[in-house]
């Protein structure tokens, strides 16, 4: 798929290749290379043109210029005599002589040392500008160009005897020259443009014989293009472009076997997505059946069975860590049905919650301990050097033979940082290590689920307990509210009773003081005032108790209120056969504070320590002073307390009695108290055996 | 592509620059060669011009160089100018002098001698070469030469000067006479080089075996410009002979005659004269008597005896 879309993708880029390097050939290169060779050979014919002109006129210039100096300098030497002898005739037939000789020649005129014309050439009279130009200075020779109707002519003056006899004047022309450079720059005009056209010609001829290859270059660089790596440019040439050619077959090559590297490597990739894609699938399922609230054991199986079919093991299992952290526990496992049925009838063992003790120095150790992964090519050798049980090492040969598995792994199941079990697989084939790290990763992350399904175990548990607890604490509160209804209904009796036993109270004493003979009469009516104040001190108690008193600080003294609330349930150790031991520190600092609320802490122990103990008992009371603490300690030798209900007992609400024996929240009301107090309250208990409450209260 | 425009902008300005260089034309004057033209050869010769002809006993233009001082310095003092006449013989300007178309002239003791018998010539004055007014003719052969006597140049080539020359022609010839040759038996052959300085030229560059010049010629140049008479030798020496003198043709204005034969006798007498004098290798310019040419006369006659 992936590779399709790719091969799709270049074709559209070769597309687009294609019609740009046409788009660029467009100008093409032979018409480059004509139009070149065309602008040099122009360029140089021009230079050589003009070259040719200006250097040819300058050089047969100059040359015409001293052919007639030396003409005009002999003349002048001839000249000397017949100026001097004043023979005319000579002079003229000299003059004509030179000028008839040579063809350049257009005019030789002579005068002599005041400037009197002496002789001239000229047929239609001697012009008379002549005179003006070209007067030689410093008795030298010297030369003036003039342009002339007849064209360009240059004129030599030499001066005879330093210009005291004259000077000879001779005008060459320079039209003959001019001419013929004029021609010959013609004909290299001509030339240029023949051979421009012979340069055409060639050019296109050699432009072919280049073009011919860089086309099948071209040819060839668009079939690699378009894919087709098989391509051979066939050029024959040795030069670059032969070079060039060779170097594009060359790239074609590596082009193809790095085209197929990648698709190796694109295929390789592909099945690491497959693979990839399928362990997060099954993370993914586990994580699902997580969210759906699948059980333990539910999430367990789904790791093996992926192992077993995602990651294509030939055996899988899980174990997971015992709460002594000393085992570990197989929880589930995926092989062959076949093989595990013949292990488990063979050994006797059952496989599911089989305990494997982590012994020193064995690979399940190891791997808890360094949290690696561990691996082994032999598994049956290490099972054999690992297991005590014989059974298990005579089976693990046989069944390692029969399912042909030889590679073992084994990864910790991590949560965070914590190893809560360890995956082992068996495999046929070697495990590379990247596999073995690819276990790793999926361990990690699946160690994440278990122990998320662990806990929603361990709180579903929890949830049940408080349910429970809830309901327990509901009962509790039914019945606390009775009591309070019945502490307020023996308030009310209790006030109804204080008046008759006022009256009793009364009446017996006056009994008492009328003078009874009678000793027996007065001894029962000292009885019965005895036991009316008795009556009435229960009843101020159960007032007491019941009115919720606000709290009143007054001095107290400790042990008188120990005393009295002992008082209070005299008949109940009587009843259960309690013997009270009483060792009150005397001189006991007083303390400042509501002798009602401490009296009822007091209370609340002994009755605990009452109910703790049926069959009878001692209740031990002792006070002393500690590090500026007033200390009551009151000990029992009742069944004492749980360990594990020691720490609850003042939680609100708990209570290890019948729900008629108590609401479960008399300890909580007393460390309340006794914390408002400054105070606190230990315990130390020891079941069958007795418990010790211990008040501390803080004195100034 | 850029890079071709490049080569093309660098090869225009490459040609522009070469181009420029080559055309580089001078500046020509513009003249119409068929405009304003005169048919006439401009030769004046103003009246008030005094000409004084020389004589070629020196070729024209070594003439020009030896006299142009002098005649400028006459100029001066005539307050008139003067202009130098040449010819190329001496028979030209004896036949100016008969004519009278030149008011004076240098010339050859035998030019005065046979200007003086046929039309009257008269003598101006003389110069003092070396304290004398007399003068030679040498017999000159090339330095190297194995020719030490007139004698020995029998059969040999020979160059005169002037026809009319005293010391080039008539000296030979007379020495000739008496040895009962003429130039055309004792020669092999000869010619005339119409100057004496020439002669020396043809002598120094063995051009001929021997020559008859002037002494006056052949000294002044042996010690202003000794180039070809160091290449000579001097095998015989002429008994002397009147020096060439100046002079007027018969009937010329005595005013004139008088004041130019002063000026010539002046001469040694202020600064300037006596320098050009000095340039000349002249002494002074001294009036001369008819007589001191006689032994020319004597020698013409003597060869036209036959």
């Amino acid at each position: 798929m992936g590779i399709q879309r790719l091969k799709g993708e270049n074709t559209e880029h070769d597309a687009h290749l294609d019609f740009s390097s046409n788009q660029r050939l467009k100008p093409g290169l032979r018409g480059k290379f004509i139009l070149t060779i065309l602008t040099i050979i122009f360029i140089t014919g021009m230079i050589a043109t003009v070259l040719v002109y200006a250097v040819s006129l300058r050089v047969l210039t100059t040359e015409l210029q001293d052919k007639g100096m030396v003409i005009t300098e002999n003349l002048a030497t001839n000249s000397i005599e017949p100026i001097l002898t004043e023979d005319m005739i000579s002079l003229r037939r000299y003059l004509f002589d030179v000028k008839d000789v040579e063809e350049d020649v257009s005019y030789v005129y002579v005068i002599d040392g005041k400037g009197n014309l002496l002789a001239h050439t000229f047929s239609s009279g001697f012009p008379d500008a002549l005179l003006d130009v070209n007067i030689p200075d410093n008795e030298k020779t010297s030369v003036q160009l003039l342009d002339t109707d007849e064209g360009y002519i240059r004129d030599i003056a030499v001066p005879v005897l330093d210009g005291k006899a004259g000077v000879v004047h001779l005008g060459i022309s320079e039209t003959r020259i001019r001419n013929e450079v004029f021609k010959t720059s013609k004909t290299l005009m001509y030339i240029t443009i023949l051979m421009m056209v012979i340069g055409g010609f060639l050019s296109y001829f050699l432009g072919s014989l280049v073009v011919r290859p860089v086309y099948a270059l071209k040819k060839g660089a668009a079939e690699i293009g378009r894919g087709n790596l098989d391509y051979q440019i066939k050029v024959d040439t040795t030069d670059e472009i032969g070079a060039l050619a060779d170097a594009f077959n060359e790239m074609a090559k590596k082009l193809k076997s790095s085209m197929e590297k990648t698709r190796g490597y694109s295929a390789k990739l592909e099945e690491k997505v497959e693979e990839r894609t399928k362990e997060l699938l099954l993370l993914q399922k586990i994580n699902n059946l997580l969210n759906q609230g699948a059980s333990q054991d539910e999430i367990l199986n789904a790791i093996t069975h992926g192992l077993t079919t995602v990651f294509n093991y030939d055996s899988s299992t899980v174990n997971l860590m015992s709460s002594d952290r000393k085992h570990l526990i197989c929880k589930s496992y995926s092989i062959e049905d076949k093989i595990i049925e013949k292990l488990e009838s063979l050994t006797g063992l059952r496989a599911l919650n089989y305990q494997i003790p982590l012994k020193k120095d064995s690979p399940l150790t190891m791997i808890v301990r360094t949290k690696m992964p561990f691996m082994t090519d032999d598994i049956v050798k290490l099972i054999i050097d690992h297991t005590d049980n014989e059974l298990i090492h005579a089976l693990a040969g046989t069944i390692a033979r029969v399912s042909n598995t030889k590679y073992g792994v084994g990864v910790p199941l991590l949560s965070g940082d914590r190893v809560v079990g360890v995956i082992g697989i068996g495999t046929r084939e070697k495990v590379s290590t990247k596999d073995v790290e690819r276990l790793a990763n999926f361990a990690a992350q699946a160690g994440m689920a278990v122990e998320k399904a662990q806990m929603e175990k361990q709180l579903k548990e929890y949830s049940k307990d408080l349910e429970k607890k809830v309901k327990e604490k509901s009962a509790q509160l039914i019945q606390s509210e009775k009591l309070a209804s019945l502490g307020l209904l023996a308030s009310g009796v209790a006030h109804e009773i204080n008046n008759p036993l006022a009256s009793i109270m009364l009446c017996a004493e006056r009994l008492r003081d009328k003078d009874l003979d009678s000793g027996t009469a007065k001894i029962k009516l000292d009885e019965i005032i005895t036991q009316v104040e008795i009556a009435s001190n229960i009843v101020k108690n159960l007032i007491d108790f019941s009115r919720q008193s606000k709290p009143e600080t007054t001095q107290i003294n400790i042990n008188m209120l120990i005393e009295k609330t002992l008082e209070m349930v005299p008949f109940e150790f009587r009843v259960r056969g309690i013997h009270v031991e009483k060792d009150y520190m005397a001189n006991l600092p007083e303390f400042n504070g509501d002798p009602n609320q401490l009296g009822q802490v007091f209370l609340n122990i002994f009755v605990n320590a009452i109910q703790a103990m049926p069959d009878g008992g001692n209740l031990t009371v002792s006070t002393f002073c500690e590090d500026r603490y007033i200390k009551v300690s009151i000990s029992d030798t009742g069944n004492g307390i749980r360990e594990e209900d020691l720490n609850r007992i003042f939680d609100p609400f708990f209570t290890t009695k019948k729900v008629e024996e108590g609401t479960g929240l008399g300890l909580s009301i007393c460390l309340g108290i006794v914390e408002r107090h400054g105070g606190h309250i230990e315990v130390e208990s020891k079941v069958n055996v007795g418990s010790t409450f211990t008040i501390s209260l803080p004195y100034r | 592509m850029n890079k071709l425009i490049l080569l093309g902008l660098l090869i225009t300005a490459l040609t522009a620059l070469i181009s420029a260089g080559c055309l580089d034309t001078e500046n020509a004057v513009k003249i119409d060669l068929h405009e304003n033209t005169t048919t006439d050869i401009m030769f004046p010769v103003d009246e008030d011009t005094v000409q004084i002809a020389v004589a070629s006993i020196i070729s024209p233009e070594e003439s020009v160089g030896y006299y142009q001082e002098l005649f400028d310095y006459v100029s001066e003092k005539l307050k008139r100018p003067v202009k130098l006449v040449q010819r190329k013989t001496y028979f030209e300007v004896n036949e100016l002098l008969r004519l009278k178309r030149v008011d004076a002239a240098f010339i050859c003791s035998r030019a005065y001698v046979e200007g003086n018998d046929q039309f009257g010539l008269e003598l101006l004055v003389a110069p003092v070469v070396s304290n004398k007014t007399v003068y030679y003719s040498y017999v000159i052969v090339p330095r190297d030469s194995d020719i030490n006597s007139f004698e020995e140049l029998r059969g040999k080539s020979y160059a005169f000067t002037d026809p009319m020359s005293n010391s080039g022609h008539l000296v030979p010839i007379y020495m000739l006479a008496r040895m009962n040759e003429t130039p055309d038996t004792f020669f092999k052959h000869y010619f005339f080089t119409y100057s004496h300085d020439k002669s020396i030229e043809a002598v120094a560059e063995k051009l001929v075996d021997g020559a008859s010049v002037d002494s006056l010629i052949w000294d002044y140049q042996n010690s202003t410009n000794p180039g070809y008479t160091s290449k000579t030798k001097i095998i015989e020496i002429s008994p002397p002979y009147g020096i060439p003198p100046v002079v007027i043709p018969a009937g010329s204005d005595p005013e004139f005659k008088r004041e130019l034969e002063q000026i010539f006798l002046d001469m040694d007498k202020d600064e300037r004269g006596r320098e050009i004098l000095k340039n000349i290798k002249v002494d002074k310019f001294v009036k001369i008597n008819d007589s001191a040419y006689d032994t020319v006369r004597e020698m013409e006659r003597w060869e036209s005896r036959d």
